[in-house]
Order: C-alpha cells, then structure tokens, then sequence
C-alpha cells in the first residue's frame, strides 16, 4: 500500500472515565481503508464497534469518552484535531455519513418520510423543494422500496423495520456523501431483507465509488460485503487481512471460535467446547486481552502481543501463531 | 409523478388531523368544550361589527335607565351609567381573548426556544437558563404580574406583558424536560450525523416533538390567564374605564352590589364560562394527544 489510504486510523486510544476510573474501550493500532474500498468490522456485543464509528464523525460523548490518543486521518486530514463546528461544516453529511444500527429510532416521529428527505437533500444539495422531491423519489427507488411516492406519505411508525432502514439508508445516501459508516444496518431485519441489503450496500459500493465502513457482529455479513475486514475484542484489532483470509484461515483463538459459533446447516452440530468460553477465566494484567477467555492459552500469552505478519494481507495479534501452533486443528 | 401528487405530498397532515377529529367527535366534554370556544370566537369577531356604538361611552351611556333590573329589552339589565350589560359582556369577549391569546403567545416565544436551547445543550447554559427560570418560579404568578404592571403602569398592555413575564417559565421548563430527552434519541444523533446544525436540530426536530404538550398546556393556561387579567382589571391594573373589560365590570359593579346583583353577576358568568370552556377543551386535547391513548 504505497498510495495514501483514504481513511487511516492510528494508535487511536479512547478511554471512558467513570466513577470506577478510567477504562480503555479502545485502542486500535492501525486501520486503513482505501478508496471505493468496503471494510468490515466483527466482534461481539461492547467490544467498541459503535465507539470507533461514532468517534470517526466526533459524535462521541465527551465526557464520559476521552481521546487519549491517535489520529483519524481521513485524507491525510485529521479529524480529532478539527472542531465540533468544521465537523458539522465540512465533514458530516459532505463527506461522511452513517447509517444507525437502530431503525425504530432513527427517525423523526412527527413528520413524514417525504418531508424528512427533502430536508436533507435541499440542505445538502441546495435543491428547491421540487427537484428535492423528485430527487427523494429516486433515491427510495434506489434501496428498492416498492411504491416510492406512497412511501413518501407515510410517519415513520406506519413503516416496517425493513422499510424504515431502507429509508435511513436512502436518508444517508441522499446527501451525497462519498464515506458511508454502516453500523450493524441490518440489525433487528430478518433475512430476506439483510440479504437485500447487504446486495444494496455492496452495488453502492461499486456503482457510486462510495467507501463504506461496514460493522457487523455476524461474520456471515462481512463475508458478503466486504473486501477486507478487522476483528474487534475489548477494543483491539486482534486481527486484520482480507475477508477471505479471515474467514477461511483464521489465526486468532478468538475469531476461530467466532467462526465456529455460527451454525452450518441443520444437522451439524455446534461443538460448544470450540465456541467462545464465557468471560470468567483468570484475569492477567498484561499481555493477551483474550487470555481469560482463550482455549488454547499458553505462558507466552502473559507478554505483550504485537500483531503479526501472517501474509502480506493477514495480520494476527497472537504469539502462538509464530510458535506454530496450528488453530485450524 | 404530477402535479396532485406533489400537492398530496406537501399536505401529510391532512390525515392526522381527521384521526385527530374523529377523536375530539367522540368525547363528548371535549366536543363541547370545543363548541364553547368556537363560539366565544365568533362573539369575539362579530359583535364588535355589529355594535360599534357601545364601544364609545358616549353614545351609548344613557343616565335616565342607570341599573334597570333584566328585562327583555336588556337581557342583563343596565349599569350605573344606562349602558346595556349584555352588549358589554359581549363585546368583553374580544378584549379577554385577545389579551389572554397575545400573552399566552408572548409567554410561548420566550419560554419555548428557552426550554429548547437549555434541553438541547445542556451543561452551562442549561444551568443559567433554569435557575433564571427558577426566579420567576419563586413569585406566585398573580403577584408578579401585579408588581410588573404596577411598575410598568395600568392599561392593559401592560397586563398582557406582565402575564407574558410571568407564565413562560411554564413552557421553558416543559419544553426543557421534553428536550432532554428527545436529544438522547437515535434520530437526533442521525441529525447530526447528516451535518444539521445545533439552530436547525432544535427548530426542526426538537420543537415539532414538543408540540403535543404544549398545546394542552397553553389551552388551559388561555383560562388562567383570562382569569389573570380579569383579576389585575379588577384590582385597577389592567383595562381602564371605559373599556368593556369583564374584571373591570365586576369591579365597579362591587358599589351597587347589594341593589344590582345583575351587574356584577353577568361579566362573572362570562369569565366563569370562558375559564371552564379552556380548561375543558385543554384537558380533552391532552387526551386525544397522547399517543398512549390515542388509538384509532
């Protein structure tokens, strides 16, 4: 990767103060993301998929949150340093937009879905109320949402879940952003809808160049989305590569019995000894963030983990990947 | 897509406002209550048309029939001047609700966008905000209104202003709670993920989410503050003589009392009935506002 990356995250530390003290929730040493380029996060539920987006676009709470330290480069241009005000001008809606994990509550409940949208395009796209409606047509034509003028008519509360993240998507599309942070999109939707979009995310992608940070707790989602992907535990990038190699040669402990949790089909059964133990192992101060949960763990994994070199396109936060300890078993 | 259905598109309210109506059909109070106020409007708006000359003292002053009993020819008998009561009364109509909507209204824009930016912002601002609030809290409405439009001198300009500086901190403190809590809400967050500005998040998507509640609370507080002006009328500090102001009828007729109870009976019912029609139609709007009660 010689070119500048678009989006480039480094040693981003995030601390939450709170009564107990301060607590890192996040701490990633590098993410980069090219281009037209859809990366993916995985993890389990509060390992930091939300704060990482949420700190992108400087939406995070500040107190209790806390920048320790890093930079969010997003074109060589660092986000953290930039006020609440630049962001809102220059970055939010211009150049970044998201799509939220949850779509009962996206949406403004007193107005309609028509007169929402035309909001947005004739803020951000200096529209008169016309082209913005015909402009709001088009995108609900865009996500696939049958009847696009009836739709239009309709609160919020009229609409299914499926229906209202369509529109959250259309909503986030509509301002025309080239960066698209979609946290768990298609959470709450059932799978018809997931798949169509995920279809959805992924022809954006490649149509209209957009970039698109893709959170996720279900590798599945990944796999179908994006090119390259990190794995998220307690806040760390625990490992990181293409999609493929993730998914089909996993070296961390963790997003192997990550992988192993999800059911194949009906009659293989999850072997539970190889899903994620729970959270109540031996707790070590320093060294692995995993190694109270970890199956495989070893004397070594008291030190301090640096991410290593699998492939030129596959990097593992584990020691035992070097002392040859095969995961795949 | 053509023109009708651009026009359909910009009209989305249309059938909430049905719902709404249908609602307000089938509670009876309420209807009433309703019907109360429209009429009480048009009194409002007609009978100034129709009686321009009891609006001059003069013209309509007549001593030789000075506190005549009711009769058919006066239907609320007369005052100590020979004016008709019943024509006052009825042109009082205008006075009490124009005063009681324009510092109501008054009291709205000051204490909803307080609430609003207080809510929305919070911290150090919020703080100010509400304990400024608090102050105006501490003095018992009526008695703060007395001092301002004693301070500020007696007419009933001055009442309306002095209700106005008295009542927003009501609707401040409504609109703050309801802010703080809407700000929480994902499609806040959504907002400002899109680039909206603070001014635009709190006119568009804060303040429209606060309507409801307000609403009922200005139409029953139209009652108390009908009550209000009535009061500082009554004590000399709002409407002068020889304005048709129901408070000021009420107390002049205090003299004549005890030979004409006609003339201070009559203005009392109005307030009465004017007071109870607001509180009514507030207390039905509450419900049919309410999205937990509001099923359709």
């Amino acid at each position: 990767m010689s070119e500048r990356p678009y989006l480039h995250i480094k040693d981003l530390k995030i601390n939450f103060v709170s009564y107990e003290g301060e607590k890192t929730v996040l701490n990633i040493d590098e993410i980069k993301i090219n281009k037209g380029e859809a990366y993916g996060i995985i993890g389990e539920s509060g390992t930091g998929k939300t704060v990482l987006a949420l700190s992108i676009l400087q939406l995070l709470e500040m107190p209790p949150g806390k920048i320790v330290s890093g930079q969010i480069l997003l074109e060589g241009d660092d986000l953290l340093k930039k006020t609440q005000r630049q962001m809102q001008k220059e970055i939010r809606g211009k150049k970044i937009s998201m799509i939220f994990q949850d779509p009962m509550s996206t949406l403004n409940p007193v107005f309609t879905v028509g007169e929402q949208m035309i909001k947005v395009i004739e803020e951000n796209q200096k529209l008169d109320r016309k082209q913005a409606y015909k402009k709001a047509v088009e995108m609900i034509n865009t996500v696939k949402l049958a009847d696009a003028e009836r739709v239009m008519n309709k609160y919020p509360h009229e609409l299914s879940g499926g229906q209202r993240q369509r529109v959250i998507i259309a909503l986030a599309l509509s301002c025309g952003a080239e960066f698209i942070i979609a946290d768990e999109p298609t959470r709450n939707l059932d799978v018809t809808i997931q798949a169509g979009i995920l279809k959805l995310i992924k022809n954006l992608q490649r149509n209209l160049n957009v970039t698109v940070l893709f959170i996720a707790n279900n590798p599945g989602l990944i796999s179908a989305t994006c090119d390259n992907a990190g794995v998220l535990y307690k806040g760390e990038i625990i490992e990181k590569g293409t999609t493929r190699e993730i998914l089909r040669n996993p070296q961390h402990p963790y997003t192997f019995t990550l992988l192993n949790a999800i059911p194949k089909n009906k009659d293989t059964k999850i072997d539970l000894s190889k899903v994620i133990p729970p959270n109540d192992g031996e707790e070590i101060k320093e060294g692995c963030i995993y190694y109270n949960r970890c199956l495989k763990k070893q004397e070594s994994c008291k030190k301090q983990q640096k991410l290593l070199n699998v492939k030129d396109t596959h990097y593992v936060k584990c020691s035992l990947f070097r002392e040859g300890v095969n995961n795949e078993q | 897509m053509n023109q009708s259905q651009l026009i359909k598109s910009l009209k989305p309210k249309y059938k909430e406002f049905k719902v709404s109506l249908f609602l307000l059909k089938k509670n009876r109070l309420t209807k009433m209550a309703l019907y109360g106020v429209v009429l009480l409007v048009l009194i409002a708006i007609i009978v100034p048309i129709l009686l321009p000359s009891a609006q001059h003292i003069d013209q309509d002053a007549n001593p030789q029939q000075k506190l005549l009993q009711p009769s058919l020819r006066h239907p609320f008998g007369t005052d100590e001047l020979g004016r008709d009561v019943f024509k006052r009364v009825l042109l009082g109509t205008r006075i009490s609700l124009q005063t009681a909507l324009i510092a109501v209204g008054m009291a709205l824009l000051i204490g909803v966008p307080l609430g609003a930016v207080a809510g929305y912002f919070g911290g150090f601002l919020d703080e100010i905000i509400m304990r400024f609030t608090d102050i105006f809290l501490g003095f018992p409405p009526l008695l703060l209104a007395i001092a301002i439009a004693s301070f500020l001198g007696p007419n009933l300009r001055n009442a309306m202003l002095a209700i106005a500086i008295s009542w927003w901190p009501w609707y401040t403190r409504i609109v703050r709670g309801q802010a703080v809590s809407l700000k929480e809400r994902q499609f806040i967050k959504a907002s400002k993920a899109i680039g909206s500005p603070p001014r635009k998040i709190i006119f568009k998507h804060i303040i429209p989410n606060c309507v409801a509640p307000v609403i009922v609370q200005a139409s029953m507080d139209i009652g108390g503050v009908i009550l209000t002006i009535a009061a500082l009328s009554f004590l000399g500090l709002g409407a002068q003589a020889p304005a048709p102001e129901w408070g000021l009828m009420v107390s002049t007729s205090r003299n004549y009392f005890l030979n004409a109870w006609w003339y201070s009976v009559f203005p009392g019912l109005a307030i009465f009935f004017t007071v109870l029609v607001f509180n009514l139609l507030g207390d039905g709007l509450r419900e049919i506002l309410d999205p937990k009660t509001r099923k359709n």
